[in-house]
């Protein structure tokens, strides 16, 4: 019985020191690069370049409908010709989500606007429930005949993990596989 | 090995697929490169360990 609990403790020690490799690469580095910024309002809320980590995210209230986010951005160089995107971080890969090029004769150097969140759902070819929630990268990069500017934000779509299929299918799969690691661990 | 290396290297891969996307879907860690291709090579490897280690089960 004794030398079950120590080989169970070993189990555990070993588990943590994989959980710890995992765990120490994952500081986020997000931040924006370049003359550029911008605010977004939702709910009250004012969001900006700061809200670039996973604690401090942007928090956009996906099960809600009709909500307006107040935006606002400007550049701090010549701004003609201009072009750039955005798209949501996907491991190695990055979506594109959103994409826009001008050449702004008038050297306009800043814009505001209000954005119905409602637009966003629809740009997403699932229904609105199965839409997964949790936390998204989503960087983006704006170029000019003045110069060039790129950075991260860290988005939070906010809703219950039960809410959707996607969360509950994470969380059986989880301790599914979970389970079948342990049984890996069993002596044949 | 005395464990299960081939269920340890495929549950877990798929264990740390999972722990990724249950990471995201907590609000705790978006799916960046460390998490989407780290987490399966740190469960491919703590799979490896557990079927060479096999502490579990009777001994022979």
């Amino acid at each position: 019985m004794k030398d079950q609990f120590g080989r169970w403790w070993r189990m555990l020690t070993v588990i943590g020191i994989v959980g710890a490799f995992i765990v120490t690469p994952t500081a986020a580095q997000a931040a924006i690069e370049g003359d550029c910024t911008g605010s977004a309002t939702i709910d009250g809320v004012t969001y900006g370049p700061n809200n670039d980590t996973p604690a401090n995210p942007i928090v956009v209230p996906i099960d809600r409908d009709g909500v307006i986010a107040d935006w606002s951005a400007s550049v701090g160089f010549e701004n003609k010709n201009h072009h750039g995107e955005l798209g949501i971080v996907i491991g190695p890969w990055t979506i594109r989500i959103a994409k826009w090029e001008g050449s702004n004769e008038q050297d306009k150097r800043g814009n505001s606007g209000q954005y119905n969140l409602d637009d966003l759902k629809e740009q997403i070819p699932v229904p609105a429930n199965l839409i997964p929630r949790g936390i998204y990268e989503v960087s983006g990069s704006h170029e000019a005949s003045g110069g060039s500017c790129q950075g991260r934000v860290m988005v939070e779509l906010a809703g219950d993990l039960f809410s959707s299929p996607l969360g509950i299918a994470t969380v059986a799969g989880t301790v599914v596989t979970g389970l079948t690691l342990l049984g890996s661990a069993f002596r044949r | 090995m005395k464990g299960r290396p081939v269920l340890g290297i495929i549950s877990g891969v798929l264990f740390g697929v999972f722990v990724a996307l249950l990471l995201q879907q907590l609000g705790v860690y978006p799916l960046t490169t460390a998490s989407v291709i780290g987490l399966p090579v740190a469960g491919l490897v703590l799979g490896l360990i557990l079927a060479a280690w096999a502490p579990l089960g009777k001994k022979s």
